[in-house]
């Protein structure tokens, strides 16, 4: 194993005795690079973050997509720093959850109604489950590869499952339209609910947008049948448009759910959706502990605010677009094409020589080695805090990584 | 699933996965070399639902061939497959019809003496397992048994295609120490092969297991497979959901070939 990752490692090993896994979920090191990427960290600023070895990079991945202005973003920070010398934790929600569902509602061209939840996973499945009590119907689709949390019905994790979780849950691949039409007739009425995100981002595997007439395909049979069309934004939401990526690709869902960006790191998530829905939404049972928690709500209403005024949308779409631009470059330097796909603020990068990955993970590793954290299967992030002048210095490590790993491979 | 569905599932699994484990057994077990001196034979089991497969022993192993063969000495009809699955899990039944080598029947004396000699490198004690040089050979002989098994499930089992069909394809190797030998498997739908020895092409995935104690323990399922990933003492290289993949399908074999005792 790396030493350039001692305490980190040696972290992982006290975890490993209490912590079944250690680390488990999306950054367990061994949906990352085993022994050669951190693994715990200590602090951040802006775009880039310290490990427990000392090490600082700069960062690709945004706390896997939530950090959209910047770690530590001193007006979230001090919105969230009001709200917790009033008070979080109550026996009532306050006022915050008030103003931040009455702006969602405001930004969301579709939606008459909105809730709050902590986790993406807490609303995708509350989400299925309005459309089951709406339509009345049993069975949901949803794409094959696709992620959206770790309940029973779509967890990508084998453990616990019985097959009764999986036995109205149908899949059909991304761009497939007439496969979707298949399971429609198939299924005819029997169908509660379609469940898609905004564009198709996979790990291990390129992202992809849909075809022309996929999406508003997907709309129109859903329309005709009664089924309800949930939006999967949570991975993209606030990166690609103000008012939910479904804008952005040109359709219109029942439901859409966003988390991640939502509190700049700050636990929240929500789903909103069409007033048709209101009446099944209000008779699926919903709550947690921390469910009305008052500062990530504050810090969400901050982090809405800042998207809007400092117009991060369109910079992060120019950021990334360096960032892109810059890596074609080096690919093309080096010989080892490199292939973007998907936004470019949410983007996914590829060396397209190979399938299995292994010369991406010696790349990646590289790069983290030399202080940047690129993901070898996972897409990016790309933040608000990222400079032009972060971006390339970025660049520089992903170049000289890549040639360090060249003199290995040729 | 109904039972005939499952004993069918069995036999298979038997003829095509356990059995075929019985070569390492005779390469690695001085007891079943002993067994087999001057002593060599062959058998081909058959069910009438048109499962069958054929091995030849000698001491220096054992050849399975699918499929019957008309070489086999000794030829051994099941009339259900629910007769073989009882057979093989060592259940009462009656035993099988020999349509063949009626003058050899003796041998399978022989046979039901190796089979118990694999059984006790497969479920191996506390002590056994205590021997590093044990584990090396017990390590790769299951994972073959494994591997084996998932190619015939996918290949015979609905459930198992379209398990194959949801998830990544391509070639997983797996192997003990940066320098074992691997075992492999291809897991691309229509094209279902494994084999041992550094196969042709670049594995899609290599997993390594750097610790033959923690690569035992996986293999009966007592690791925290995540934490050895974490540590180093599993090595995960390249495509990592292929072998995630192929790990929850060879966990499923086990509720096959050693059933829970409600079953
Ligand atoms: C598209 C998508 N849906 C759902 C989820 C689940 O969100 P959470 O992990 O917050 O439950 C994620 C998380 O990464 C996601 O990317």
């Amino acid at each position: 194993m790396n030493t350039h990752y001692e305490k980190s490692l040696q972290l992982f090993d006290r975890a490993s005795k209490v912590a079944p896994g250690g680390i488990y979920g999306h950054m367990s090191p061994a949906a990352c690079l085993p022994g050669a990427s951190p693994y715990y960290a200590v602090r951040g600023e802006g775009c880039r973050y310290w490990d427990v070895d000392g090490h600082e990079y700069i960062d690709f991945m945004c706390g896997y997509g939530p950090v959209i202005l910047g770690y530590n973003h001193p007006e979230v920070d001090e919105a969230a720093a009001k709200q917790r010398e009033l008070g979080n934790c109550f026996n009532h929600p306050t006022e915050r959850f008030v103003e931040l569902v009455e702006r969602l509602v405001s930004l969301v061209d579709f939606a008459d109604w909105g809730v709050l939840a902590k986790n993406g996973g807490d609303v995708t499945t509350w989400a299925i489950q309005v459309a089951r009590e709406h339509t009345k119907r049993k069975k949901i689709i949803r794409l094959k590869g696709s992620y959206h949390g770790v309940d029973p019905w779509c967890t990508p994790g084998h453990g616990g499952l019985i097959e009764e979780d999986r036995e109205h849950i149908h899949h059909f691949a991304w761009n497939d339209l007439t496969a979707f039409q298949g399971l429609v007739e198939r299924y005819r009425g029997e169908i509660a609910g379609l469940i898609i995100s905004p564009w198709h981002h996979p790990v291990f595997a390129d992202s992809d947008f849909g075809a022309p007439g996929f999406l508003i395909g997907l709309e129109r049979i859903c329309r005709a049948e009664g089924i309800v069309l949930i939006s999967d934004d949570i991975r993209g939401g606030f990166r690609l448009n103000i008012g939910g990526s479904h804008e952005e690709f040109g359709y219109t869902p029942d439901i859409v759910c966003f988390c991640k960006a939502l509190g700049n790191g700050y636990p929240i998530s929500a789903a909103l959706g069409t007033d048709a829905l209101r009446v099944a939404a209000s008779k699926v049972f919903l709550t947690g502990s921390y469910w009305n928690s008052a500062v990530p709500m504050a810090a969400a209403l901050k982090t809405l605010e800042i998207l809007e005024r400092d117009n991060v949308i369109a910079k992060i779409k120019q950021t990334g677009q360096r960032l892109s631009d810059g890596l074609v470059k080096i690919g093309e330097k080096h010989g080892h094409s490199i292939k973007p796909s998907g936004p470019p603020s949410v983007p996914f990068y590829r060396l397209t020589e190979e399938k299995n990955f292994l010369r991406q993970q010696q790349w990646c590793a590289e790069a983290m080695q030399r202080g940047a954290f690129l993901h070898p299967h996972h897409n990016w992030f790309i933040c608000a805090a990222h400079t032009d002048a972060d971006i390339d210095a970025g660049l520089q490590i992903a170049d000289d990584a890549l040639a360090a790993c060249v003199k290995q491979w040729d | 699933m109904k039972s005939t569905a499952l004993q069918h599932i069995q036999t298979r699994l038997f003829l095509h996965a356990v059995l075929p484990t019985l070569d390492a057994v005779i390469k690695a077990s001085p007891k079943a070399q002993a067994l087999l001196k001057d002593n060599h034979f062959s058998v081909c089991f058959k069910t009438r639902s048109g499962l069958s497969a054929s091995y030849f022993f000698t001491t220096g192993g054992c050849e399975y061939i699918p499929g019957g063969s008309t070489s086999a000495g000794i030829e051994l009809l099941f009339l259900t497959d629910g007769q073989a699955a009882a057979t093989f899990l060592e259940q009462k039944t009656f035993p099988p019809l020999p349509t063949k080598g009626f003058s050899a029947l003796g041998k399978m004396k022989t046979f039901v003496a190796l089979t118990l000699e694999m059984q006790a490198w497969l479920k191996p004690d506390a002590a056994k397992l205590a021997g590093e040089q044990f584990r090396q050979i017990f390590v790769p002989m299951t994972l073959g048994l494994a591997l084996r098994a998932v190619a015939q499930l996918c290949r015979s089992e609905r459930r198992f295609r379209e398990q194959l069909a949801a998830g990544p394809q391509g070639l997983a190797a797996f192997q003990l120490g940066k320098d074992g030998e691997p075992v492999w498997l291809r897991l691309v739908t229509n094209e279902l092969t494994c084999g041992q020895g550094e196969p042709a092409d670049t594995p899609d995935v290599r997993v390594i297991f750097h610790d033959s104690v923690l690569a035992a323990e996986a293999l009966q399922d007592k690791a925290d497979a995540l934490t050895a990933v974490g540590n180093g003492a599993i090595e995960v290289l390249g495509l990592v959901p292929l072998a995630d993949h192929l790990n929850a399908m060879m966990e499923r074999v086990q509720g096959y070939i050693d059933p829970p005792a409600k079953q």
